[in-house]
């Protein structure tokens, strides 16, 4: 028997336990033993080239043994000598705290979101790489160690959805802040500004970052289960609509589904991952897909 | 079918009070906060404020216990054909015996109307003598009521009966009445009481001649002895009516006898008044016209004691007439609801109550449904 729990409970337990620590473990530790090596490949001090010494050259990285071969003095150049870093986003914007009110032993889009990006944090942190979080309200830098994980983990509990979000703002600011080549980890369902936010993306990627687009999405946001009369209000900007939710559903589905498709794929052409999450899919099996994804 | 309380049917309008509300009272839709409008066709706009029927059998159960509840308090009786059956075996009988025949049917006719339902007839046991009863007293007994007649004594071969004293020139003159097979004889007995004059002529004075000639008329005619205390005023020639009004019961009897006694287009000029105990009859009528007399009978007859009925007959009612009048007892009528002893409202509650049980299991059973769709969409 194993401590962690079994899969189909993991969405109660997300659900109900408040430590958004003992989440991500419990989450982690039913992976680590179904994945054989790190999802996520750090850079180490690693030879890129060699170039003729110039005078002020440190002589340590001055290779003799060519000298001695070729008669001329080089040195050595390296690409990378840190851990990799690991910016985190969440969109905190009103329209992830659907559904209101929650379904028994449901999550929201935003929980779903902060589960799944507090178990990542957890995973990243403990193979030794840096991570940071980026939201509209907070910044954590990408850094290593226990300390700093329980740090953004409780920042992360603390965070709340409402209002909107600017995610092409946000996430400019994740992507100059990583500095370095990095992972960038964005949570959205995607409404807001989506040709500033993709443009915003894709200069994060030239920038030399790995963009992973995690699109949050509900069953009832999906399928549109409702019955006779809805009035449907606009969890951000509070405007309403009374439908016929029956006669709606139709171009309501094709509409969403034409959405989903069309970030799907826009995201594979400009080689970002792309990973559809439905709240009603427990999260750790959620986590597990993705990161087979990202092995495979 | 017989309410005991109709009135109580006016609760059915609590049966449209649900119905009412719904059509009536505006409810907006359900309300759901949704993360976008943007894939939400603006064209399928639905009513705000329209409400669907929900759950049409549950509303028609809860009408329908509305409706049972009403129903069972306005007290319902059903006629059924056992029930008739029972009513047509059972016959009431009422005894219509006493010193009058015609009040003891009445009273035998209001006792049947408040008995429980069954079929209903009257034995009538009197000597029945001629006049006791008559066809107009047996037209009043409804068609379903039965008639028996029974004699209860013989008659006697004569009677004497003291017969209306007369007043003539004067005198109060006392007399006797012999009844004697099909014969019938008056005799005068023996009196002295002067009495004086109950009636007052009074005209104006050119006319007084004429009044004075109409008084030694009257009292020279034989008259009918007045009541003690009656006594009236002719007016003739009379411009105006008398100031005070009737108000006594019997001149105003008497007004009327007077009334049916003169000529009918005279008896319009006739006004009718009281001075004091005195009944006042004025006419624009000259004491010297030939009416005139025809008042001054008609006012002197008043005065006098109605004739009494046959009550001393010695001639029965012929048996031919009594078996014209008998007949059998009618089927019987439904009773109403002073005469009912029992209702079926008994029966109503208990449908009430087993609507009642078939509500709650049929709520708890879409509350069910309802749960379980939130748990397998939960899932």
């Amino acid at each position: 028997m194993t401590g962690a729990p079994a899969a189909s409970d993991t969405a109660r337990l997300i659900a109900r336990i408040s430590d958004l620590e003992l989440v991500a473990r419990i989450m982690v530790e039913g992976l680590v033993s179904g994945l054989h090596r790190s999802p996520f490949h750090g850079y180490s001090a690693e030879f890129n080239q060699y170039r003729h010494y110039r005078p002020g050259d440190d002589l340590k990285y001055v290779d003799w043994k060519l000298v001695a071969r070729t008669d001329r003095v080089y040195t050595k150049q390296f690409r990378e000598t840190t851990n990799m870093g690991a910016a985190i986003v969440v969109d905190t914007s009103a329209s992830m705290s659907f559904p209101q009110p929650l379904p028994t032993a449901g999550l929201s889009k935003f929980r779903y979101a902060i589960a799944v990006s507090a178990a990542l944090a957890h995973l990243i942190a403990t193979q030794g790489d840096a991570v940071g979080l980026v939201t509209a309200q907070k910044f954590l830098a990408p850094r290593t160690g226990r300390q700093h994980l329980r740090g953004l983990l409780t920042a992360l509990s603390t965070m709340k959805a409402g209002g909107v979000w600017r995610p092409a703002e946000t996430i400019r600011r994740a992507a100059e802040r990583l500095g370095r080549r990095g992972l960038l980890l964005v949570f959205s369902d995607w409404y807001d500004q989506e040709d500033e936010t993709f443009a915003e993306l894709r200069r994060a990627s030239r920038m030399g970052h790995e963009v992973v687009l995690f699109q949050v999405m509900s069953r009832d946001e999906i399928e549109f289960s409702y019955k006779k009369d809805v009035e449907f209000v606009d969890l951000e900007t509070g405007r309403s609509l009374a439908v016929d939710a029956a006669q709606a559903r139709r171009e309501y589905t094709d509409g969403v589904t034409a959405f989903l498709e069309s970030w799907r794929r826009r995201a594979v052409a400009e080689g970002f991952q792309y990973s559809l999450l439905i709240t009603d899919v427990p999260p750790d099996h959620a986590l597990r897909n993705f990161l087979i994804a990202r092995k495979g | 079918m017989i309410w005991l309380f109709p009135a109580a049917a006016i609760g059915l309008i609590a049966i449209a009070a649900p119905i009412v509300v719904h059509v009536l009272v505006r409810q907006r839709a359900t309300r759901v906060p949704f993360p976008t409008l943007r894939f939400i066709q603006p064209h399928r706009l639905a009513s705000v404020r329209r409400r669907a029927l929900e759950d049409a059998a549950l509303l028609t159960l809860r009408a329908a216990i509305l409706a049972g509840a009403v129903a069972a308090v306005a007290g319902p009786f059903l006629i059924t054909a056992a029930r008739l059956r029972a009513w047509n075996a059972r016959i009431v009988r009422a005894d219509a015996s006493g010193a009058d025949p015609r009040q003891a049917l009445i009273r035998a006719v209001a006792w049947l109307e408040r008995q429980p339902p069954g079929r209903r007839e009257i034995v009538v046991q009197d000597a029945l003598p001629l006049g006791s009863l008559t066809d107009a007293d047996i037209a009043a007994v409804p068609r379903h009521i039965g008639l028996r007649f029974q004699r209860s004594t013989a008659l006697p071969a004569s009677r004497v009966l003291r017969a209306q004293s007369v007043v003539d020139s004067g005198r109060t003159i006392d007399r006797e009445l012999t009844l004697d097979g099909d014969r019938t004889s008056v005799r005068d007995l023996a009196s002295s009481t002067s009495a004086s004059s109950a009636l007052e002529i009074v005209s104006p004075p050119d006319q007084e001649a004429a009044a004075a000639t109409l008084r030694n008329a009257i009292a020279q005619r034989r008259q009918p002895a007045p009541s003690p205390n009656h006594r009236a005023r002719v007016v003739f020639g009379a411009t105006s009516a008398p100031a005070t009004a009737v108000t006594v019961a019997w001149m105003a009897d008497a007004a009327a006898r007077i009334s049916r006694e003169v000529d009918p287009g005279h008896a319009a000029t006739l006004q009718f008044g009281a001075d004091g105990d005195r009944l006042v009859v004025s006419t624009s009528t000259s004491a010297a016209d030939r009416e005139a007399a025809d008042v001054a009978q008609a006012v002197a007859r008043s005065l006098a004691p109605p004739p009494e009925q046959t009550t001393g007959e010695i001639l029965p009612i012929p048996d031919a007439q009594l078996r014209a009048w008998t007949r059998d007892a009618g089927p019987a009528v439904p009773p109403t609801p002073e005469t009912l002893g029992q209702d079926d409202r008994r029966w109503l509650w208990a449908v009430v109550l087993l609507l009642i049980g078939v509500e709650t299991w049929l709520r708890r059973e879409r509350n069910d449904s309802a749960a379980a769709r939130d748990v397998s969409r939960a899932a």
